[in-house]
């Protein structure tokens, strides 16, 4: 041993400690060895399998990657990120028409000088709109024209690098809020009406549950033939032989059905699963609490204002954590009902929700460098959510 | 403790010789795009060139769900099937990848051979603007129109050959429908060209879709769904048929034997036609089919090309449209036009398929297409669906492809 190896630092007392320290970790560490070693099994694949894609995953969203020409593979910063997140506002001028100077009008598909306007309405019965230049040729080279708005009496465009991701985006939040609700309400009112114990309710309990355990992919071609935009699609059959439509609705192809369409499955899917945990929690709510409730008079909605909803608050914020968490993972319902030769999301995007279009991205473009990007921001979306909702649950924890 | 530590040994030992055999193993795997069917009705051909090579196959079916991303991770991973039969557009993304063999330059006599022979409109699919060749011709697959004989009879009408038979239809009070390729890029590609137009210049150096053809195409495209009946969703062929929804619909040759078996009460009240032709006096459809190709990773490849070059000849695939009739019920159309008339599925589909496929043209192999599908079918979904001016759809189809050229041309 040399004598430069038992010299002392002047930091000697925090070194001594560390060393303390890390001496401590290993002997609790062999102490425990057994412990440890039962856990291997399961911390061993949890790395491979877990741990290290996800550290993987992280680097391979700084590459524009392909994982098959891997010797391509450029390093480039958080430039994925950025592509991915990059949004700009731009004001949208008006079209003027270059020899007459008049206003310029978009009128269905056409534009039309001012002067003509009148006419064409006459003709065709609906008003025309303001015509505005191209937004496209507003917004910087690299963007792409996302939304339109008006404030304030001006016309602005909103642009992105990458429209879809956005689109995805919004149709993800969407989606994710009215599922949340709606699961917690109709789980929730389901488990009320159900709560009592007898025979009856057994059974209710097991067809509401049902859903829950049925295969996704079953579940959701069944539901592409029910909306069927044909007559004998089994909603437009009965809305046909109703008298409530004249045509069939085009439910799978028109915009505006389709995160309805999405909505209402999920809805339907986990109703079942949250009138359980909602019923567990109905019942450890003591009913003494409701007997003196009754003996003062309070009636049945606020018995359920003061006491069951207040007291029930673990089961919801539990409840809102996970179905946010399996909103945002939404895949399968838009792949089996809207991917196809017309695209991933569904007519006009509509139904393009993050996950598919990281699939998309990942899996059909084989940008694995960009899929992991947008994995990482859904990653981050998710995990802010839910310290939102726990920091909510923890202020309401004086119930 | 000794038998324990000789029985792991044993088992190790035996585990890795079964490695070393199957490392060793000669034969050729083969993953066939598609179901168990198609794989069993391969394998029988596929049988018959092992009869004369001596060298063992295996097919297996790879779901159309997987097989892209399976490619990708056998090709990313250095293992795999020596042969993929899968999507046309396949052979070249994977070959621009490394993943595949480039043919011509190992075969030149046999690639040019094949060339010749093989459907045009499906080869020049198939080959890379720098002229490489990652892929053989298995099969086509192309769109044709399927029609109700009685209502159009009833209204006094042939079946639409022309745009404006069309229109012609649609004022006596029949409708039609897209079934395969509704509302997106791969139905409007046969339109396009109908009218003369075309996605790009013929060197692939700029986007062309911004014309008077381009216009045309896209007016008589919105027109189908806005004056002639096509509905936004689309149609299934047997069902449309029987049910009275649509009385002509536009899909693949592969619906013309199922009609029948879903719906025995409409036998001989269909028919099957070429597209209607546009103004240039072209009858273009889209052109699909499946291609076959080798993983670069393979140490079988001389062997893997025979296989290919048998699977080619007019034994193999006489051999293929019979077993896929009888088997799976299914057309097997052939890449050569001499075998043509070899299609089973009876004599009106086959003269209109062989009319067809004169007249079909297959995705752009120009630089970036792939990567503009999803904008090109927002922008045409934007003109169906929410009354986008053409004139600004036209441009917008230009700023996306050319934009694309520039990401992703060489």
């Amino acid at each position: 041993m040399s004598v430069d190896s038992l010299s002392v630092s002047p930091s000697s007392p925090r070194t001594a400690q560390r060393n303390i320290n890390k001496s401590t970790i290993w002997m609790r560490i062999w102490r425990s060895r057994v412990s440890y070693l039962m856990v291997l099994p399961f911390l061993v694949p949890f790395i491979i399998f877990v741990v290290l894609p996800l550290i993987q995953s992280a680097v391979v969203s700084t590459y524009d990657y392909s994982a098959v020409a891997t010797d391509e593979s450029e390093f480039v910063g958080l430039q994925n990120y950025i592509t991915l997140l990059s949004l700009e506002i731009r004001e949208q001028p008006a079209l003027f028409d270059e020899t007459t100077g008049e206003r310029i009008y978009q009128c269905g598909r056409s534009k039309i000088p001012f002067s003509e306007v009148a006419a064409w309405e006459a003709e065709e019965g609906r008003a025309c709109d303001l015509g505005f230049v191209r937004p496209r040729d507003v917004l910087t080279e690299g963007y792409t024209d996302w939304k339109t708005f008006s404030l304030f009496g001006n016309q602005y465009v909103l642009g992105a690098q990458d429209t879809r991701f956005w689109t995805s985006l919004i149709n993800t939040l969407t989606f994710v809020l009215w599922t949340v609700i709606g699961r917690i309400v109709f789980g929730l009112m389901v488990a009320m009406i159900l709560r009592r114990q007898s025979p009856t309710n057994y059974v209710l309990r097991l067809i509401f549950f049902l859903p829950s355990v049925t295969a996704s992919i079953a579940v959701t071609v069944v539901w592409g033939w029910l909306f069927r935009g044909q007559p004998y699609g089994l909603i437009n059959y009965v809305l046909l032989q109703t008298g409530a439509v004249t045509e069939p609705i085009s439910f799978l192809n028109d915009a505006n059905w389709t995160m309805p369409i999405l909505v209402i499955m999920s809805i339907w899917g986990g109703i079942g699963y949250n009138m359980i945990l909602f019923l567990a929690g109905l019942q450890n709510i003591p009913a003494e609490l409701y007997e003196v409730a009754a003996i003062d008079g309070a009636t049945p909605w606020a018995m359920f204002r003061r006491i069951t909803f207040p007291l029930l608050r673990p089961t919801t914020l539990y409840v809102t954590i996970t179905s946010i968490i399996g909103g945002f993972q939404i895949f399968e319902a838009v792949y089996i009902l809207f991917a196809s030769s017309e695209g991933m999301g569904g007519v006009l995007d509509s139904g393009l929700t993050v996950v598919p279009y990281l699939y998309d991205a990942g899996f059909r473009l084989f940008s694995m460098g960009y899929a992991s990007a947008i994995a990482w921001i859904l990653f981050a979306i998710i995990f802010v959510l839910t310290l939102i909702n726990l920091r909510v649950g923890r202020v309401n924890e004086a119930y | 403790m000794k038998h324990k530590l000789l029985f792991v040994v044993v088992l190790l030992l035996s585990l890795s010789i079964g490695f070393t055999a199957n490392a060793q193993s000669s034969g050729i795997t083969v993953w066939l795009t598609g179901d168990d069917t198609g794989a069993a009705i391969l394998q029988e051909v596929a049988n018959m060139w092992t009869e004369t090579s001596g060298t063992p196959v295996t097919v297996t079916a790879v779901g159309w769900g997987d097989a892209y991303a399976q490619s990708l991770a056998a090709v990313a991973g250095g293992s795999g099937a020596d042969i993929i039969i899968g999507g046309m557009s396949w052979g070249i993304s994977l070959g621009s990848l490394g993943g595949m063999v480039e043919l011509s330059e190992l075969y030149p006599d046999q690639i040019a051979e094949v060339a010749e022979i093989s459907n045009p409109a499906f080869y020049s699919a198939i080959l890379t603007t720098e002229g490489e060749v990652f892929y053989v011709p298995f099969n086509l697959d192309t769109m044709v129109m399927y029609y109700n004989t009685a209502t159009f009879e009833a209204a006094g009408l042939e079946a639409p050959a022309t745009w404006d038979d069309v229109a012609a239809a649609s004022e006596a009070g029949l409708t039609g429908g897209w079934s395969w390729g509704n509302a997106s890029w791969l139905g409007f590609q046969g339109v396009l060209k109908q009218a003369g137009g075309d996605w790009y210049n013929a060197d692939c150096s700029a986007a062309a879709i911004n014309s008077e053809e381009g216009l045309a195409a896209l007016e008589f495209y919105a027109a189908l769904y806005d004056d002639y009946g096509f509905p936004a969703e689309q149609v299934p062929v047997a069902d449309g048929l029987a049910a009275g929804t649509a009385d002509y619909i536009f899909s693949g040759e592969w619906e013309a034997t199922g009609i029948n078996a879903a719906h025995p009460e409409i036998e001989g009240m269909w028919s099957v036609a070429p597209l209607p032709a546009g103004p240039s006096g072209s009858y273009n459809a889209f052109i699909g089919g499946k291609g076959m190709g080798i993983f670069s990773y393979s140490p079988n490849v001389d062997a893997a090309f025979d296989l290919m070059m048998f699977l080619s000849t007019t034994e193999a695939q006489q051999a293929l449209i019979d077993l896929s009739l009888a088997n799976a019920n299914s057309i097997h159309v052939p890449p050569q036009p001499d075998n043509y008339q070899f299609i089973l599925g009876g004599d009106e589909v086959r003269a209109a398929l062989t009319a067809q496929l004169a007249d079909a043209s297959g995705p752009s192999n120009c630089a970036g297409w792939e990567e503009s599908n999803a904008d090109v079918d927002l922008i045409l979904q934007s003109v169906l669906f929410e009354e986008m001016d053409f004139e600004d759809a036209l441009f917008e189809l230009e700023d996306v492809l050319n934009a694309a050229l520039v990401e992703f041309g060489s």
